[in-house]
């Protein structure tokens, strides 16, 4: 009588075909693919801001905040990235050290949204809000849908996480931070409550929409 | 692992075989009354299918004790059994390895130390000399030798995700 143990282990062994081991470069290099995509369709289609096309001709702008919110949103992104790379294989933990710099970014947007409106009041505060809000809405929303697209068709679908859930909220802050990141170059709504509560809104609505898609698609 | 990801159905063959009997151990020794037989099937079966997440230059045993709780804690969902379950973060060390992947492990992870903090450990651990014969081997004071194999041992344990303190130095 066949041993059913060992009829597995030949079959499989029988249906072995050679496979790619995954490699954190090729996550890294399909990123800052899609990062220049993102760069190039928001720079035809929209344009850059002013204090970012002087940029290369050394022109230095007169506050931080047109170079610091792309660098912000890039830095989340990056950041959430790294996780990603980090939960993708079985072995791979979640952390708490991992959750920093996503607390560290909100901490600082509140913090500078909760001075402008002591300061300024919300009525005046509410005055910054108007311009562009649906076309940054929609841009990062669909722009990170692209990018979880493409992050899933040559990446999240190898996957096999211990934690899918996490995978899947830092995969979704991935791209929409890093698009929030290339669209920020052109938007010159500075205000920290237009930060707070459209990009970060934007952002943290896709991050919400790829947990639930994600905690089913990468359960393996 | 890495002549299977080429393709190499004997070694994968091998591999599979002799990672039976530790799974069979890891399952029993942790589900008490379950269904063994299927889950290291089920097992066996993830780790085909997933065989491309084991990064060729980790260790092999942190990866496949991952697949092995994970596959343990989906079944015990998917059971909806009242089984007694014990979730230990370890790699299932005390449920016997086979010495090729110990070896292969144990090599990769020495690697990813400064040479000569790996060959301190390298002599304690496994030729099985005492702090002082490493220090008069090496011509280094004993206390520093015993320093840096502790810290050593511990980048090995932070590397292979086990918590400080659950392995002692001895």
């Amino acid at each position: 009588m066949t041993d059913s143990r060992d009829d597995i282990i030949d079959s499989l062994a029988d249906n072995l075909k050679p496979v790619r081991p995954m490699r954190d470069s090729l996550l890294w290099a399909g990123a800052a693919g899609g990062l220049l995509l993102a760069v190039l369709y928001i720079s035809t289609f929209y344009g850059f801001r002013p204090e970012i096309v002087n940029l290369p001709k050394g022109t230095l702008p007169a506050h931080f905040t047109p170079v610091g919110k792309p660098l912000l949103f890039f830095g989340l992104g990056v950041t959430a990235l790294w996780t990603v790379s980090r939960l993708t294989r079985p072995e791979g933990e979640m952390k708490a050290i991992y959750l920093l710099p996503v607390l560290a970014a909100l901490g600082l947007t509140l913090f500078n949204m909760t001075v402008e409106l002591i300061s300024d009041g919300w009525a005046a505060s509410a005055e910054r809000l108007n311009g562009g809000v649906v076309v940054c809405f929609t841009t990062i929303l669909c722009g990170g849908m692209a990018g979880l697209l493409l992050l899933w068709r040559f990446w999240l679908r190898r996957s096999a996480s211990s934690h899918p859930t996490a995978l899947a909220a830092m995969s979704g802050l991935a791209t929409a931070s890093l698009m929030a990141s290339a669209y920020a170059l052109h938007c010159n709504m500075d205000a920290p409550v237009y930060m707070v509560l459209i990009y970060g809104l934007a952002v943290a609505i896709f991050t919400g929409f790829a947990t639930l898609l994600g905690r089913r698609l990468l359960k393996w | 692992m890495l002549s299977a990801q080429g393709g190499d159905a004997k070694a994968y063959r091998a591999l599979l075989q002799s990672l039976r009997p530790w799974l069979l151990s890891y399952f029993n020794r942790r589900l008490r009354g379950g269904d063994v037989e299927d889950l290291v099937q089920m097992t066996l079966l993830s780790l085909h299918e997933k065989r491309h997440t084991y990064n060729p230059q980790a260790a092999f045993m942190p990866w496949i004790a991952a697949v092995a709780r994970h596959k343990l804690i989906d079944y015990v969902r998917w059971s909806g059994r009242r089984v007694h379950v014990e979730l230990t973060e370890d790699l299932g060390l005390e449920d016997g390895l086979s010495n090729d992947l110990a070896q292969r492990d144990v090599a990769v992870l020495l690697a990813k130390l400064p040479k000569d903090q790996a060959q301190l450990i390298s002599l304690h651990k496994l030729e099985g000399l005492t702090s002082e014969e490493v220090a008069a081997r090496i011509g280094k004071n004993a206390s520093a030798v015993k320093v840096s194999i502790h810290r050593g041992l511990k980048k090995l344990q932070a590397l292979v995700g086990v918590k400080s303190g659950e392995v002692s130095d001895d």
